[in-house]
């Protein structure tokens, strides 16, 4: 293509970052948002009452067991989810019978109020889930083309990632130069650090991503070699799944859940409990299945005990057998979804997903502040490719997350009574966010930035105190009640629009700032002139 | 969308050009055609970087398939059928973007459309070959 390798493969990282750019910015984000997407469904059904603070494990096991015994009498296997750091309410899921016309029922999950036992009827919200969703399934499009686009946007990031190492001479001394207030060099130097700083994050996070449908992608090579029988057989290698057995038609009364539980906690030695599964329940079969940590990637069997529910006595398990491919493969998907993280290493995972989301709109930028002087300098002004990126810029790095928080707007106040509520609340944040991309066709671009950065500052730094004003679950009272998740939330809400305030802030002064310095660039060429002028003169005087 | 890219890729990489004239054609037809000629002149840069992205796109998809074939086929007796097939699979995307950055790089679009196909048609074979020897039909 050009001279040589590396040069080829710079213009090859350019239009290949730039062609997906925002879809890519897109995914980023949305990805990232996944990693709280259970606090964010919290946040987003403020009906659900606040941390139950000096409840103990079978309480609530026992609370979970009366609400199912009335509402999920005929159901074989039903799930009890104990509050947790990321969800702080109890929950209680099963799959309901397969409809006709439906491969399998649905999932459905229900929150109980722990003081009366009876479920929470909340607002229709997608809550976090569909937002993360968005990242490999994009939205209003069928699930087949979403799949293939999100695959060709990540086949385009993987290269964008590859060529990026590839044409970096000097990676080591490029992470330590910083040339703030240069313009391009420093946007290039800002592009460089993000890429760098996490760039076994940025590599895994798109591999793993592709893997995820690899057998989609892929299917003609898979199909070319198996059969459909040998392939499900496959997937079982693969994903291996844990063996319990099934009713037998033969009712039986099972044992109280906080009743097994006192066995569970002999073998662990310890009061941890995340999530109970029962299996043929109220059969001769009856198993459950306490699981206190479980992953692929950290999996190790001692973290889930089987116990027989009409006996009491364990069940020996037999643990899920990984091939060392199939290690590998759940081991992408493990770090990729970082289910495993506690606390601070999802915070980790969250900032790392914004350092690529900000890696993406770096690129963007650097490639419209490149092309700035040349076509500035144009008769005819700018090319309308250079203002289509420079709009989307605009429209897609600011007017994303503006969306988002419409989408939290969305939910706060659209009416709870309303039909079909819960597309709403996307269509608001989608509606919002292609009115973003098209109002800076109307402003030039330093004002579109400018005014953007400042909208997106209002926008999060109010959404708290519309929480105040339409809910009782807001900040003031999640300090009294110490719901620390819930408080998180609205404090990240501030903290993110102070962000933008201070970009907007530090954006009106970098534009004020070169007009200042043109300006006193002319002043010192008159002074200069000026002082030659009496420098001449003084040596005529001196001759 | 594409076209804008393509017009900016143009301005990119006028330099190389890979000029392809056909005056022949031009000189026989009215103004019509020959307008449509100038439109569509093979000797505009955005040609080659088209037929390269073409190359890349399907002939990139294609060697990686293929290879996967020829990998699985490989490691088959090693790992067992499931595993095999599983790691051949698993190297596409690598394969893939590798196959794409190759096609960016060599001097002319030609040389990239060859030397893909050989390599698609060398897995396809090897892999039959490999299948006949060890008596292993896909």
């Amino acid at each position: 293509m050009k001279d040589n390798f590396r040069q080829s493969m710079k213009w090859f990282h350019t239009w290949v970052g730039l062609i997906v750019g925002w879809i890519l910015f897109f995914m980023f984000l949305t990805g990232t948002l996944g990693y709280f997407y259970q606090e964010i469904t919290r946040w987003m059904e403020p009906e659900r009452p606040f941390i139950e603070h000096n409840i103990s494990n079978e309480q609530l096991l026992d609370i979970a067991q009366v609400y199912l015994s009335k509402h999920a009498q005929d159901i074989e296997q039903w799930d009890i989810m104990l509050p947790n750091a990321r969800d702080q309410n109890l929950r209680v899921g099963w799959r309901k019978p397969a409809e006709p016309g439906e491969k399998r029922g649905k999932y459905q999950k229900t929150v109980i109020d722990v003081n009366t036992g009876d479920s929470i009827e909340s607002r229709a919200t997608g809550g976090g889930r569909l937002l993360y969703r968005m990242h490999y399934r994009l939205h209003y499009l069928s699930t087949k083309i979403s799949y293939w686009i999100v695959g060709f946007c990540s086949m385009l990031m993987l290269l964008a990632v590859i060529t990026g190492v590839v044409i970096h001479k000097k990676i080591f001394t490029d992470f330590f130069t910083f040339r703030a207030k240069k313009g391009l060099l420093g946007w290039l130097d800002i592009h460089n650090v993000l890429s760098v700083i996490a760039l076994p994050f940025h590599f895994m996070i798109t591999y793993s991503g592709l893997l995820f449908f690899l057998f989609t992608y892929m299917a003609l090579s898979s199909n070319l070699q198996m059969s459909d029988e040998e392939y499900s057989e496959m997937r079982k290698e693969i994903f291996p799944r844990t063996i319990h057995l099934d009713s037998a038609k033969q009712p039986r009364d099972m044992l109280e859940i906080s009743n097994l539980y006192q066995q569970v906690k002999k073998t662990w030695g310890a009061d941890q409990l995340s999530y109970v599964e029962v299996f043929a329940a109220n059969d001769i079969n009856a198993q459950a299945r306490f699981v206190r940590h479980e992953t692929d990637i950290t999996y190790n069997p001692a973290d889930a005990v089987m116990v027989n529910a009409i006996t009491g006595k364990l069940i020996l398990q037999i643990p899920k057998a990984y091939t060392v491919t199939g290690m590998i493969h759940n081991g992408f998907f493990s770090l990729h979804e970082g289910q495993f993280a506690g606390p601070i290493a999802r915070w980790i995972y969250f900032f790392t997903g914004l350092i690529g989301a900000a890696m993406i709109a770096s690129g963007l930028i650097l490639w419209t502040t490149k092309r700035k002087p040349k076509q500035v300098k144009q008769l005819n002004g700018p090319d309308f490719g250079y203002r289509l990126v420079e709009q989307l810029n605009i429209g897609t790095i600011v007017g994303l997350p503006i969306a988002i928080a419409m989408y939290f707007y969305a939910n706060r106040l659209l009416p709870l009574d309303m039909v079909n509520r819960v597309n709403w609340e996307v269509n608001v944040m989608f509606i919002s966010w292609a009115i973003l991309l098209l109002y800076p066709a109307f402003r030039p671009a330093a004002k579109a930035w400018r005014e953007q950065l400042q909208l997106a500052a209002l926008v999060y730094m109010t959404l708290p105190l519309i929480n105040i004003l339409t809910t009782d679950k807001h900040i003031i009272n999640s300090v009294l009640q110490q719901d620390w998740a819930l408080f998180t939330f609205d404090l990240t809400l501030l903290v993110i629009g102070v962000c933008f305030a201070f970009s907007a802030y530090k954006y009106k002064a970098l534009t004020l700032n070169k007009k200042v310095t043109k300006r006193r660039v002319k002043q010192r060429e008159v002074t200069t002139d000026e002082g030659l002028f009496t420098v001449r003169q003084m040596n005529k005087e001196n001759a | 969308m594409c076209c804008i890219m393509f017009t900016s890729i143009e301005r990119e990489c006028s330099s190389l050009a890979n000029p392809i004239a056909i005056p022949s054609l031009k000189k026989q037809h009215g103004t019509i055609v020959s307008n449509l000629i100038d439109y569509v002149n093979f000797s505009n840069p955005r040609w080659p970087v088209f037929s390269r992205v073409l190359a890349a796109t399907f002939g990139g998809y294609a060697l990686a398939i293929t290879s996967s074939l020829l990998i699985s086929q490989l490691l088959l007796h090693v790992t067992g059928k499931y595993q095999a097939i599983h790691i051949g699979l698993i190297v596409t995307f690598l394969v893939y973007a590798c196959a794409a950055m190759w096609v960016f790089s060599v001097k002319t679009a030609k040389k990239a459309w060859i030397v893909l196909l050989n390599s698609i048609f060398f897995c396809l074979a090897m892999t039959w070959l490999l299948g006949k020897i060890t008596g292993v039909a896909n």
